[in-house]
């Protein structure tokens, strides 16, 4: 097919957090009132409904929740195979992510993951983990 | 006594013509099958006063009643995936049961296969979350989600691939009784075991097929049904939900909407899982037979792999699943759940052959839409 990875979508609340990943910050959002984190960015805290928030950077460590060794690529620009993964960030919030740097054989849920970040093109860095005892 | 005249029952069911269908459009497909299950009703096309579809195009509905030449008093386009016909049945009965329409048909149709429209990316729509933060880490959609979650449930439960693989055995027992099956060459565990991976744990036998395919569904009044050619088949009890759209957003890889669809269904129909005699579960995955049985209250959580031991899943075993051979083995278009509604109807009305559950009173069928997403559970009985 011949196509690479799509971009993120900058638009709307995901713009602040893609700038501050180019510049190498994980941003999480915290509800000012109840101190709720939560990812990916909204208007409303979803525990408490306030609309006082605010982005934060994160603690950049977790556990893989679960992740997946890919052995088909539908894209031009991402060899197999590589690792999809969930992390759960130690503020309790969970986004989708890559392992990378990693003997795929070496990887177990629950194993403790630090982020780095990964050139991708025009400008894009993906936050992107390995794990914690190699930072 | 209260009155169940207005309750709901399915009269007429069909499949289109299934499997590699070259030539015929998605609609041309939800025709057929509608025509098809019109015609298993005993009724007309100009008895239907309600119209319920999705994904044949952008305005589904008024496609497809454009096509069979209805103008209907109630439409319904609603659009979550695999679980869009059970919903559609739920959303169809309470409309019959408020008097806004009395014969509802619930069609669907694909052309994937000979299309080849099918991407493993999935279908990458703008504005959602997983445009914003997800579909540049390049996830398959849906089969890495499903990975992950049989990732978790191996690590969590200390079940075994060969656990999952059971699953495809045993659908592939039922399709070998199923003239419709596409695949009904025998499987066994070690043939599923030696598969190519696709997404780890999961191999090219834990995903369903990719067919062309569509059928119908002919729901109306209780009252209405005992006139018309068929046993009706009544709509017990029905519940839905949806949790998360995006693959972050899933509240617990393992406890699922369907817990909560389920136990709507079962207060509804006054039932329990012991009630319950053919389950339909769709299997768009082997994981979604084991996490389904421990959602839907038939196994307590973390012990499915234990619970299907023994071949008590395959034909002839005591815990008949997925009897028409499910998407891993009857048919795949992309959009499985209709499938299951016709399959529980024919087991009630004693219709299935050889692969007749005996004295079948009772069918759960239960649909997962997008990435366990979208859950809807529907209780079918026979009086």
């Amino acid at each position: 097919m011949g196509l690479e990875r799509p971009l993120p979508e900058t638009n709307g609340l995901a713009d602040t957090f893609w700038k501050a990943a180019g510049e190498e910050t994980l941003l999480i959002q915290k509800c000012r009132t109840c101190q709720h984190h939560q990812h990916y960015a909204r208007p409303l805290c979803l525990r408490c409904e306030s609309s006082d928030l605010e982005m934060v950077p994160a603690s950049g460590t977790g556990v893989v929740a679960s992740y997946t060794v890919i052995h088909r690529s539908p894209y031009t620009d991402i060899t197999t195979p590589y690792v999809l993964a969930l992390i759960r960030l130690e503020e309790g919030v969970t986004m989708l992510s890559h392992i990378v740097e990693t003997d795929p054989s070496s990887i177990t849920c629950d194993m403790r993951v630090a982020v780095k970040f990964a050139p991708l093109r025009d400008g894009v860095k993906l936050p992107v983990f390995v794990p914690a005892s190699e930072v | 006594m209260p009155n169940k005249n207005r309750e709901a029952a399915i009269v007429g069911v069909a499949e289109s013509d299934l499997g590699a269908v070259p030539g015929k459009s998605a609609t041309d497909l939800a025709v057929q099958g509608s025509l098809r299950a019109l015609q298993d009703a005993g009724l007309r096309v100009a008895d239907v006063d309600a119209v319920f579809t999705a994904n044949l195009s952008r305005f589904s509905a008024i496609q497809l009643s454009e096509a069979l030449g209805i103008f209907p008093a109630y439409v319904d386009s609603t659009l979550t995936g695999g679980s869009s016909f059970e919903m559609h049945l739920r959303h169809a009965a309470a409309a019959i049961k408020a008097g806004y329409c009395e014969v509802a048909l619930i069609a669907y149709g694909s052309a994937q296969r000979s299309n080849r429209s099918r991407n493993i990316a999935g279908f990458l729509e703008s504005g959602t979350s997983a445009a914003q933060y997800e579909n540049v880490f390049a996830p398959l959609y849906p089969i890495s989600f499903y990975a992950m979650v049989a990732q978790r449930y191996l690590h969590e439960y200390g079940a075994r691939s060969e656990d999952l693989a059971e699953v495809a055995v045993a659908a592939r027992s039922w399709a070998e009784h199923n003239p419709k099956a596409f695949a009904r060459k025998p499987l066994t565990v070690d043939e599923v075991m030696a598969a190519p991976v696709v997404s780890s744990p999961l191999k090219v036998s834990d995903c369903c097929l990719v067919t062309d395919g569509g059928g119908a569904v002919i729901v109306t009044s209780r009252e209405r049904a005992r006139d018309l050619a068929k046993t009706p088949i009544n709509v017990l009890g029905h519940g839905e939900t949806t949790t998360h759209d995006a693959m972050s957003q899933v509240p617990d890889l393992l406890r699922h909407g369907s817990a909560e669809s389920s136990k709507r269904a079962f207060a509804m129909a006054g039932l329990t899982p012991r009630d319950i005699d053919v389950v339909e579960i769709y299997d768009a995955f082997t994981i979604n037979v084991l996490v389904g049985l421990e959602n839907l209250g038939f196994c307590k959580y973390g012990e499915a792999a234990d619970f299907i031991k023994g071949g008590r899943l395959r034909h002839g075993g005591d815990f008949p699943l997925n009897t028409q051979g499910g998407g891993l083995s009857y048919c795949h278009p992309g959009m499985f759940g209709i499938f299951l509604l016709i399959e529980a109807v024919r087991q009630l009305r004693g219709e299935s052959g050889p692969r007749q559950v005996a004295d079948a009173k009772h069918a759960l069928c239960h649909a997962t839409g997008g990435i366990f997403s979208a859950h809807s559970t529907i209780i079918l009985g026979v009086q």
